[in-house]
């Protein structure tokens, strides 16, 4: 048996079109004989026999593009059949002789990259990640326009080869690198989710506009100089008159206690001290995913219902998402309340333009722990001692907070 | 504290520490330094340990041989890196040898200083810069100084060091302002990452490794990706661990120095990337260097013949596009 191979017609050539078959399968041929013609990224040349005999097998279809080297056809020689394979050398191939051009050649678009191919064009990174998967980038620089192809172009390569559009989206919402992954056939949606089923890999969250602003702000708030004082105030007040929360009845007493401290109602804008004539206090309401500071303007002008009433409101625009910018301005001072959780005490990190921020805690035995994070800029110790003592003070005269 | 202060510092020390350290040069003593680097020392330490030499920078690096081998440690000062070429048969017949062709009896624990590279219109004849030729000498140990911190720490370990050093400043870093870290144990001989990225390596020393930072928003923001800046502090040996650790991690590298590009230092850097990163690279490494010419005098002529901020920025991104990166 003879095979006849794809013959290598310039140095660049590692792949020839088959142009067409001079022959079909049982023709005899004699040595010198016409097989095929071939067209390399150079020109078009004509195929010879080296032997006689049959054809035995053709391997390739007229137009198929096929790798330097890989046998098109088998003739079954004259001679016993038990012979080795023979392949055909490289010099079976002639140029056609110029009587024949007189036939038309078919024109076929000529690779414009020749200059391309031959400088190579690959990173060695990008070869060496190509040779890793089996990749031919020689033939990925060829249909690109780019003059060079780089590591990025290996994976772009291997991500449109091996996944499916779906697979892909999957892959990337999950952040997974190819690595993990034998390419060996194309990968679908099915099967990039049973590698994650499998590896229990977690699915990254982007942040949203609410995170990102909450990470903002508690950063900005760590870089603040903050000192706290530790305290427990008498919660009797707060017993007797259930009627409302416990977070309206410290609005309404940290109200009027910031009206003799002007430091509580101060906030640092630039090189500048703003006093607020009037308290305005932020208040934290939370769900498992978000995080609002909305203001009770002016408490020291509401009454115990008034601010009952906005805490209730504050609750109704959590559950349907409508806080508005407007909500969230005018304050100087913050509280935050886990005691209805049962946290008996903790302290608060300072929302962004406030000066201090009071951490309520459960009641235990008849009084609340309460924790004032203030920042030194604007509070100094001895002013928030001062404003503690005052505040215990207003707690425990429940008299003056009938309405 | 200044560059210039950290160096006198440094020298102030060991000189306290150790009487057979001396140090001598044109006008390092009654003048107190060409670029006051030991101001100050020889009120300190007398005319016998802090010596004014005459113009001969021969006899200057000759007389520091002579004195190690007697068993001092000369701390030998040049004005500037073109005069050197006059001692270089000392340093490189002499200062780099002895202990070779001694079978190792003879130990030369010199330090040889001297700032070099362009500065400010001081001409071809004052402007250039020979750590080429210096780290081509086998035996000899080449320090740069970018850093103030360094600075201190690196002069110190040269000078206490068993081995020849040529200790190489730049005459613009004398009046840089930095912090030093007295505590620290520093190795003179590892490169330090002046600032960490992902993306692309850019290494230098001397005075370059500023103009590197100063061009780095600018390249940052053009292509989008982030830089990381290397000072190989020391010449010879060359810390090639770093440089692999951040070449494998950014995968393309750039190569920034002052001196004429053709012959220059960073060649050697490139071409041990090439050798010995190939199949780390996905962009050819690139090179900026000093254009092929003479310093010219012209200011206008002598930012055009060396790389400049603005230059290295530009010639990266360009780069960097043509790259992909």
């Amino acid at each position: 048996m003879y095979e006849i191979v794809m013959p290598q017609l310039s140095d660049s050539m590692d792949e020839g079109k088959l142009i067409s078959w001079k022959v079909k399968e049982g023709q005899k041929v004699d040595v010198g004989d016409v097989i095929a013609e071939v067209e390399s990224d150079k020109a078009i040349m004509e195929v010879q026999s080296f032997k006689s005999g049959v054809v035995a097998e053709i391997n390739a279809k007229e137009g198929d593009v096929v790798p330097v080297g890989k046998v098109i056809a088998r003739i079954q020689t004259s001679e016993s059949k038990n012979e080795k394979v023979v392949k055909t050398s490289e010099t079976a191939v002639v140029e056609k002789p110029v009587a024949k051009q007189a036939e038309p050649i078919p024109k076929t678009p000529v690779v414009k990259h020749l200059q391309k191919k031959e400088t190579g064009g690959i990173s060695p990174k990008a070869r060496a990640k190509a040779a890793q998967y089996g990749v031919d980038m020689q033939s990925v620089l060829q249909k690109t326009a780019k003059d060079a192809l780089h590591v990025k172009d290996v994976e772009a390569y291997l991500r449109e080869h091996y996944f499916t559009p779906k697979a892909l989206q999957l892959l990337d919402r999950y952040g997974l690198d190819l690595a993990g992954f034998t390419l060996n056939h194309k990968i679908n949606e099915a099967e990039v989710q049973e590698f994650i089923d499998k590896n229990e890999t977690p699915l990254p969250q982007p942040l949203s506009q609410m995170q990102k602003a909450i990470i903002a702000n508690v950063t900005a708030s760590a870089q603040k100089p903050v000192y706290r004082l530790y305290e427990h105030i008498d919660a009797k007040l707060f017993v007797e008159h259930d009627a409302y929360s416990i977070t309206a009845w410290l609005i309404k007493i940290f109200a009027k206690v910031m009206m003799q401290h002007e430091a509580f109602r101060s906030r640092l804008q630039n090189d500048a001290l703003v006093i607020s004539p009037n308290a305005s206090i932020a208040v934290a309401v939370a769900d498992k995913k978000n995080l609002y500071m909305p203001v009770v303007k002016d408490a020291n002008k509401c009454s115990i219902a008034e601010i009952s009433a906005q805490l209730q409101s504050f609750k109704t625009k959590l559950k349907a998402n409508s806080f508005t910018a407007a909500d969230m301005q005018g304050s100087s001072f913050g509280i935050s309340n886990l005691g209805m959780l049962g946290v008996e005490s903790f302290d608060a990190m300072i929302n962004k333009n406030d000066s201090g921020i009071a951490a309520v805690g459960s009641l235990q035995d008849g009084k609340i722990s309460l924790t004032l994070s203030a920042d030194h800029r604007v509070i100094n110790g001895y002013e928030a001692a001062l404003f503690m003592q005052d505040l215990k003070k207003e707690a425990q005269n429940p008299l003056q907070f009938k309405d | 504290m200044l560059y210039r202060e950290a160096l006198n510092k440094a020298l102030d020390e060991v000189m306290q520490a150790d009487d057979t350290v001396v140090t001598l040069g044109e006008d390092v003593g009654l003048y107190g330094g060409s670029f006051r680097v030991t101001e100050g020392l020889v009120e300190k330490y007398g005319e016998k340990r802090v010596i004014d030499t005459p113009i001969a920078e021969l006899s200057i690096v000759g007389n520091a041989v002579g004195m190690a081998i007697g068993g001092l440690r000369p701390v030998a000062e040049i004005m500037t890196g073109n005069f050197s070429l006059l001692a270089f048969d000392q340093i490189i017949n002499h200062m780099a040898k002895l202990h070779y062709m001694s079978n190792g009896k003879i130990i030369l624990p010199i330090v040889v200083r001297f700032p070099q590279g362009v500065s400010r219109q001081l001409a071809a004849q004052h402007s250039e810069s020979y750590e080429q030729m210096l780290c081509a000498v086998p035996g000899l140990r080449v320090l740069s100084v970018n850093d103030v911190n360094y600075a201190y720490h690196a002069l110190k370990y040269a000078i206490l060091s068993d081995d020849p050093v040529v200790f190489i400043e730049h005459e613009l870093l004398y009046n840089k302002k930095g912090e030093v870290d007295f505590t620290q144990k520093l190795n003179p001989f590892q490169a330090r990452i002046a600032k960490e990225g992902r993306d692309i390596t850019i290494v230098s020393y001397l005075k370059m490794v500023d103009d590197v930072m100063l061009a780095v928003p600018e390249i940052e923001k053009e292509l989008g990706c982030s830089c990381e800046v290397i000072d190989l502090c020391s010449l010879n040996p060359v810390d090639y661990e770093t440089l692999k650790k951040s070449i494998e991690k950014t995968s393309r590298f750039v190569m920034v120095e002052e001196d004429h590009k053709t012959g220059g230092y960073g060649g050697q850097i490139v071409s041990w990337a090439a050798e010995e990163m190939f199949y780390a690279l996905d962009a050819p490494p690139l090179r900026l260097a000093g254009k092929d010419v003479p310093v010219p005098y012209n200011r206008t002529l002598e930012l055009l013949s060396i790389p400049t901020p603005e230059s290295i920025a530009r010639d990266i991104v360009a780069w960097g596009k043509k790259n992909d990166v």
